[in-house]
């Protein structure tokens, strides 16, 4: 009861002004020039062009037709939770430490994929490989198989 | 184009995972699938080159030194300190005896190779301590033991690192070699998706020469790795063994050999007469007018 409670609230707080909160920094500045609205009812400032290596993005946000505007800057309305969207937002804009991401990098990767953001998701994977520490190969196997690897690679 | 770094990182994990590999690194781009299938090759076949080491075909370690202690004829070892099985030492006429802790060392890395075929995996860890420790309680196998275990394992670790390295990391082709037999196509599907392209030659109109210098106009047409070349090459050496074993008309010499292509209903052979044994009587000519010449806009 108290989870259905808490969705329905969650859903309904972010259609109204009232309920919904700015995220903190580093999505909080107004000199973007796009706002996501996470489901939770966080508006995240941030720039359409660190989004534009996502095609399903792209599409979305030049054909959606915004219903609200915060500060003239078209809110985009999302379905995925606020932690995952900060962490999502957080590998995709270049000048923010992605390491502070807070969400759980596999939701991370998972959200990337989802909008088809394949450079992003590999950024993602790559930290979450390094965290959770592989075994040691000893690197001058590594360098033999990078090798043959790389005469393999076309041109 | 992958960095450098990204392909040690896929290599890595390929061989972090004792067993299936997750697919994500496909996923998201880190290495591409034809690279992901030969990495998972090369981590197959450098875990058999690392276990053969540890064990040997005929129990023959052609590597070994038959002067250690824990090598000396039974007698002189203590009672506890049982005996591990025969084994067969570089030149050495007929068996050799091991103890069974020496036994229980190596069958244990041979399993711990199977999942990380390097050296260093046998010169430390649990089971060497272990060894170790069995070792020093017999009288005879206590002697030096310390040294001579470790140069042992030393010796073992530089001949896994051998014979890892002599894996063969193959090129991985998604395509298949496949020649149908209805109508003497074969079919080369070659790699990668970027550049995939299928080419179709039709036996009977085949000749080699023309063959060699069209594989080096794909080549450089639709920038295929030479592996790939080498493989066309291979399909039509197969083709060529057909068309002599079928001994079917040959057709106009020039016509364009590799990728001609039946363009009316009457270039198909006759169905009424399609036995194995007139195939070659009946085959149409595929002669100047099924030619489909190189040009980008038909792929």
């Amino acid at each position: 009861m108290y989870l259905i409670s808490r969705t329905f609230l969650m859903s309904i707080s972010a259609l109204i002004p009232a309920f919904v909160t700015t995220a903190d920094a580093p999505f909080n500045l107004d000199r973007k020039n796009i706002v996501l609205r996470s489901e939770d009812g966080i508006d995240f400032y941030t720039f359409k062009a660190h989004l534009s290596s996502s095609s399903v993005l792209r599409h979305l946000l030049s054909s959606a037709t915004p219903g609200a505007f915060a500060d003239g800057v078209p809110i985009i309305p999302f379905y995925d939770p606020s932690t995952v969207l900060r962490g999502l937002l957080r590998y995709c804009d270049p000048y923010i430490d992605s390491r502070l991401c807070s969400a759980p990098l596999e939701d991370v990767q998972n959200l990337a994929m989802k909008y088809d953001m394949r450079p992003t998701a590999r950024a993602v994977y790559r930290d979450r490989m390094r965290e959770l520490r592989l075994p040691l190969v000893p690197s001058d196997m590594l360098d033999v198989i990078r090798l043959r690897m790389s005469q393999d690679e076309d041109r | 184009m992958r960095t450098d770094e990204d392909l040690c990182l896929a290599a890595a994990i390929t061989f972090a995972y004792e067993n299936e590999v997750p697919t994500e690194m496909v996923d998201v781009d880190l290495v591409t699938r034809d690279q992901f299938d030969s990495l998972m090759r090369y981590r197959t076949e450098c875990r058999a080159k690392a276990a053969s080491v540890a064990s040997p075909e005929y129990n023959h370690f052609t590597w070994m030194s038959p002067s250690y202690n824990w090598f000396k004829p039974g007698e002189e070892h203590d009672s506890n300190c049982n005996f591990g099985g025969n084994l067969f030492i570089a030149s050495v006429q007929g068996k050799s005896r091991s103890r069974i802790w020496w036994r229980s060392y190596i069958y244990e890395a041979k399993s711990r190779l199977e999942t990380r075929p390097w050296g260093s995996t046998v010169t430390s860890g649990d089971f060497f301590d272990q060894a170790l420790k069995e070792g020093s309680q017999c009288r005879c196998c206590r002697e030096n033991l310390d040294r001579d275990f470790r140069q042992f394992t030393n010796i073992f670790a530089d001949k896994i690192d051998e014979a890892v390295s002599q894996a063969r990391y193959r090129i991985s082709l998604s395509g298949n070699l496949s020649l149908t037999s209805v109508f003497g196509v074969g079919f080369v599907d070659v790699g990668r998706p970027s550049i995939r392209a299928q080419f179709i030659s039709i036996f009977s109109s085949i000749d080699m020469p023309y063959c060699f210098s069209d594989l080096f106009t794909i080549h450089r047409f639709y920038s295929l790795p030479l592996s790939h070349i080498a493989l066309l090459e291979y399909h039509l050496f197969i083709v060529k063994f057909i068309q002599l074993s079928v001994k079917g008309k040959r057709v106009q010499k020039n016509s364009f050999p590799l990728m001609a292509f039946p363009h009316h209903d009457s270039d198909m052979p006759k169905k009424s007469t399609s036995s194995v044994h007139n195939v070659g009587k009946d085959k149409p000519a595929f002669g100047s007018r099924c030619v489909c010449p190189l040009s980008t806009d038909f792929w």
